[in-house]
């Protein structure tokens, strides 16, 4: 595993909340080797692509017909709830852990433009790639916001296939 | 954009060897200079980056950018 005390250094809500490593860098600039997927295919659940409103061959945006209200290659907090809501995700109120659902965190900078997409697990943490860097998780979507990433500003929620839902009495 | 990045756009194709020449040693986040400068996306239709590098890479030979 590599050195990571770069992280909290970079992320200043990380060391008061903590934070684990869940997987090494995944690029390898001294072999050629690039980061097989970024910050917002990680939320989605995608390890091969490189998700991006950027319109240039090689990044993958997701349109869906109907649910992209801005042009696809434009870097807005709509057109990226709407690449979710592509894959099934409908809006959330909030990132309270629900029994069943995953949940998705969409970031934003003081200037309302999309930075980070955060993914929550079963156990109530969340799950962050940093940039080409490790992936790490995190207790809450506010613990990975800051001067890079800004805030979480909007939730989405889908519910997790096969998932039994625990039954109270 | 970082400044840098932009300085590169700038130069137009001559930057062009020295650009494909990194994608030869590593991938890197030039796709945009390379559309911007040979006004044309090499890479559209690739369906993840290392595709699209070899795309700009084959063009890049047959323009005689590289070798």
């Amino acid at each position: 595993m590599r050195n990571c005390s770069w992280v909290p250094g970079v992320f200043e809500n990380l060391a008061a909340t903590g934070f684990d490593i869940v997987a090494d860098c995944t690029s390898d600039r001294t072999r050629g080797r690039p980061s097989g997927y970024n910050c917002i295919a990680w939320a989605a659940g995608r390890t091969g692509e490189w998700w991006w409103p950027c319109g240039i061959g090689g990044y993958t945006w997701p349109v869906a017909e109907g649910t992209h209200i801005e042009p696809p290659n434009k870097e807005t907090l709509d057109n990226f709830i709407a690449a979710f809501r592509s894959i099934g995700y409908l809006s959330s109120d909030n990132g309270n852990w629900e029994d069943g659902f995953e949940k998705v965190a969409l970031y934003v900078n003081n200037q309302g433009i999309p930075t980070h997409a955060a993914r929550s697990l079963p156990d109530g943490n969340w799950t962050s790639k940093l940039g080409e860097a490790e992936d790490i998780r995190h207790p809450t979507p506010e613990s990975i916001g800051g001067r890079v990433y800004g805030k979480p500003v909007a939730f989405l929620k889908r519910e997790i296939p096969g998932h039994k839902r625990k039954r109270y009495r | 954009m970082h400044p840098a990045y932009q300085t590169i756009m700038a130069m137009g194709k001559d930057a062009l060897p020295f650009i494909l020449e990194d994608l030869k040693k590593q991938i890197d986040h030039w796709f945009y200079a390379l559309k911007f400068i040979a006004r044309e996306d090499i890479g559209e239709g690739a369906s993840n980056l290392d595709e699209a590098r070899q795309l700009w890479l084959a063009w890049g030979r047959k323009q005689k950018y590289i070798s």
